[in-house]
């Protein structure tokens, strides 16, 4: 057999324990060590996986993962999420399907101090869904709306996955981050756009609502101008390149820390639930990153992402064909596999492929994470839908999923749109200077 | 009665665990935040920020293992194994968890030898010059932790089958 053969071979086990609800960072791990160990030596094998998991852990640049964790929990704590979606509400609230738009605007909104999908979508599924159902949106519409809207969370900065993408791929950070911005703000528009047309179509998911008096308006944004001026300092800081990402993220932990302090809206309990989830979200991403590295080193040895691009570059497709290939292959494991470890699996095979056939490093991560937000909203594993139906107990699942379908339509157009227009992806970061 | 009295000493350990990996995120916070501070302000930044933060994050995550497992903090596919039969869920469940703790016993097992090595070749971070292996020493115990939690878990996976 020769190595490709037991690169084969090791992502059919991979595969196989993946579906036995082995954690997925154990899977990668395992299956590294058996195929690093086969290939080259047991000996070696044994060696690495120490190194790569002690390089992970100890590694600078994934401390970015923690802080910024940590700032999102923290702010989630001290309820900021409810004053966002209520500052929203206000505003928008009376627009024909005003209250779906506002829950896009919240969860927009509330991405820009969290990095991941489904805490998105988890804290404005318990914030938004309650107030929809009391103003008689109906289900799916509500449900589709939190679990789409959640997925911004990714796209728009701090995003896990931009900074586990730029880790991977020797990319800036900075730059990923800048990178999310423009198409993150387009995306929500879109997202209304969706809704507007939905409920045009349909006027009696959406009841209409009053109109809020400007001094209500007006008051529903106090509290937030310091949530908006710290993600400014943060993001600002990066883009002037005065901070690194990791002290971004630190600033920003302190600033969140600061902020309901001062205003006394997080309790010593609040503080502690959000230090201890923070401590253990970032535990389950560095394992999955360690096992990603450790599977990729063995990847490596196999020699087959070197031969898949070789294969793909000489394929006789357009590189947007070849493109379009990488995105279907991403949006089918995305139906199946949970977003982080889907990539971390996928970026040593795509990576190269796409820079082989001249795309932009930068652009192809705001692709990957576009790709990622379909699948954790497609079934039949669309982590968001189940983190709603976690919360929104009444819903049967095909609703929640009937719901988000409007939005996957949105989505898709996206990528059309992203694909023919990459600069606006690449506008902001290109004024980055590292 | 010895189950009862091991899960619970293991909750403990790894609560304890995980407020050394909480006091050490919230060090790492404050001495990145006073870097900055200090370079920009009095522009003389703290010497060895760097070192420092790398090695809190490895202390972060490897103490946060056993509590973040006790959890089930990890992600998993578990679309196919909770559609089949109990018996067959009970067989794979048992394998599962067998084969994480022997992956970790080998973490383990490896962790110790890289440590000795580090001490005897003597490498150490690039700025303090802090030696290496400590945390190499944290990591192995903090692996031990781990295998308890999942021997933890296999137990509930057990008497959750006896009751039902």
């Amino acid at each position: 057999m020769n190595p490709i053969h037991i690169g084969i071979a090791g992502v059919i086990l991979l595969i196989f324990l993946l579906f036995s609800k082995f954690p997925v960072a154990f899977c990668m791990a395992l299956v590294g060590l058996l195929g690093f160990g086969y290939l080259v030596s047991p000996a070696a094998g044994l060696n690495i996986i120490i190194k790569d998991f002690y390089t992970v852990f100890s590694s600078y640049d994934l401390t970015v993962v923690p802080l910024f964790v940590f700032m999102g929990q923290i702010l989630f704590y001290a309820g900021i999420s409810r004053k966002l979606y209520d500052a929203a509400f206000t505003w928008f609230g009376h627009y024909k399907g005003g209250l779906a738009m506002a829950t896009v605007g919240a969860c927009a909104s509330f991405s820009a101090i969290c990095g991941s999908t489904n805490a998105t979508a988890a804290t404005m599924a318990s914030v938004a869904l309650p107030e929809m159902k009391r103003l008689k949106y109906r289900d799916e519409l509500a449900t589709g709306v939190v679990a789409a809207g959640g997925s911004l969370g990714i796209l728009i900065p701090p995003s896990v996955i931009f900074i586990v993408y730029g880790i991977m791929t020797e990319q800036s950070i900075g730059k990923l981050f800048m990178a999310g911005i423009l198409p993150g703000i387009l995306l929500s528009f879109l997202f209304v756009l969706a809704i507007y047309i939905w409920v045009s179509l349909r006027p009696d998911i959406a009841p209409r609502i009053e109109k809020q008096s400007l001094k209500k308006r007006m008051r529903s944004l106090s509290g937030l101008v310091e949530v908006l001026a710290l993600f400014l300092l943060v993001m600002g800081g990066l883009f002037v390149g005065i901070f690194t990402p990791t002290e971004a993220g630190a600033v920003g932990a302190f600033g969140g820390l600061i902020i309901p302090l001062v205003s006394r809206q997080l309790s010593w309990g609040g503080f502690l639930e959000a230090l201890y989830s923070s401590t253990r979200t970032t535990c389950m991403i560095l394992m999955i990153v360690a096992g990603a590295t450790v599977f990729g080193h063995f990847l490596a040895v196999t020699t087959i992402p070197h031969t898949l691009s070789g294969w793909v570059v000489g394929l006789p497709l357009p590189p947007w064909g070849i493109m379009l290939v990488i995105m279907f292959f991403f949006l089918i494991g995305g139906c199946f596999m949970d977003a982080l470890g889907m990539i971390l699996l996928t970026i040593p095979i795509f990576y190269p492929v796409a820079i082989a056939i001249g795309y932009d490093p930068i652009w192809f991560g705001v692709v990957i994470v576009l790709v990622t937000e379909l699948g954790v909203i497609t079934p039949p594993v669309g982590i968001n839908v189940y983190v709603v139906s976690g919360i929104a107990k009444d819903v049967p699942l095909e609703v929640i999923f009937k719901g988000t379908l409007p939005f996957v339509l949105a989505l898709c157009t996206y990528l059309l749109v992203m694909t023919l227009f990459p600069q606006i992806a690449l506008y902001l970061p290109s004024f980055v200077a590292y | 009665m010895k189950a009862a009295f091991l899960e619970k000493a293991v909750t403990r350990l790894s609560s304890w665990f995980n407020m050394i990996a909480s006091a050490a995120l919230m060090v790492m916070m404050a001495l990145t935040c006073a870097d900055v501070f200090m370079r920009y302000l009095f522009s003389s930044p703290i010497i060895g920020a760097y070192d420092l933060v790398s090695l809190l994050g490895a202390i972060l995550v490897s103490f946060a293992m056993p509590y973040t497992m006790l959890q089930k903090g990890h992600v998993a596919v578990e679309i196919l194994v909770q559609s089949l039969p109990r018996g067959m869920q009970l067989v794979i469940e048992t394998f599962t968890h067998l084969l994480g703790i022997s992956l970790f016993l080998v973490l383990f097992w490896q962790a110790i030898l890289l440590s000795r090595d580090m001490k005897a070749a003597g490498e150490v971070t690039p700025t303090l010059l802090l030696p290496f292996y400590p945390i190499l020493y944290c990591m192995a115990v903090c692996f031990v932790g781990l295998c308890l939690a999942i021997l933890i878990n296999l137990l509930h996976v057990w008497t959750k089958r006896a009751k039902s």
